[in-house]
């Protein structure tokens, strides 16, 4: 009805259609460059979750590998510690029977614990 | 990357797959051509190509067409950094399908001018791939994503 009245109105058919077809084309146009922003935005969100959880997965790894060097180094402190107890453990028990044999008597809180 | 020598620098390699850049090469040639309809019209020799040769393109004047070419250049070139570009992308769509179809439609109505359609067929290439370019999202560019203090 708009075009039958512009071409009442002098414009000519040709005019009509080229610029009915340019009108078509720029509102496609439109729609193409809105769907490659939303396009754009979907793929930025999904690559920032790629990347985030790439991020977590590397950050958890290197926890991983530094606590597990820390339980490395406790064991071997264990190691050393029970080796220096057992030590401790012959003197003391050497200790106790050469006091044994001199039958000294030693105070009841000789070992400074108390007991 | 490695760079040869006398290759293509590296940052207009990144730079060409943004929409932005085809749009200012859009703007760089529309504002020229209108330019050249401009002065088309004050030339003391004469002018033998379309439609410089004329006055006017299905009742307007050259000169308005180059006024409109140089407008529509200007705010291709104006709007096309911004995220969106919507409107430069029609407005140039538009344009150079209208500019196409007179063209044609020249070169084919009486008086025939053969010199018409020929521009005509290369302005028709130019709105249906600018077309298509409106369709191609950016590339992806993420800054490094930082994980909030140190958890260890």
């Amino acid at each position: 009805m708009a075009s039958a009245a512009a071409h009442q109105s002098g414009l000519p058919w040709d005019t009509l259609i080229i610029s009915a077809i340019s009108a078509a084309l720029g509102v496609l146009a439109l729609i193409n460059a809105s769907k490659a922003k939303q396009q754009q935005a979907a793929t930025e969100g999904h690559a920032a979750n790629i990347q985030a959880f790439d991020q977590a997965a590397r950050f958890y790894r290197e926890t991983h590998e530094r606590q597990g060097e820390q339980v490395q180094q406790l064991v071997e402190e264990n190691t050393r510690l029970a080796a220096q107890n057992a030590t401790l453990t012959r003197q003391l028990n050497r200790f106790e029977r050469l006091v044994a044999e001199l039958k000294i008597v030693l105070p009841d809180e000789w070992q400074g614990n108390g007991g | 990357m490695s760079r040869l020598p006398g290759a293509v620098p590296e940052w207009l390699i990144a730079r060409a797959r943004f929409r932005s850049t085809f749009l200012v090469i859009l703007g760089c040639i529309q504002v020229p051509y209108g330019i050249a309809l401009l002065l088309s019209q004050h030339s003391t020799v004469p002018v033998l190509w379309w439609p410089g040769a004329l006055h006017q393109v299905d009742g307007v004047t050259v000169t308005a067409w180059g006024w409109v070419r140089v407008a529509v250049g200007v705010f291709v070139l104006g709007t096309c950094w911004r995220k969106a570009d919507r409107l430069p992308f029609a407005a140039s769509v538009m344009l150079n399908f209208v500019w196409a179809s007179l063209a044609i439609q020249r070169g084919f109505d009486p008086p025939h001018e053969p010199g018409a359609w020929g521009p005509g067929v290369i302005y028709l290439g130019i709105s249906v791939g600018v077309l298509m370019i409106s369709a191609w999202p950016d590339p992806v560019l993420l800054d490094e994503v930082q994980v909030p203090g140190d958890l260890g």
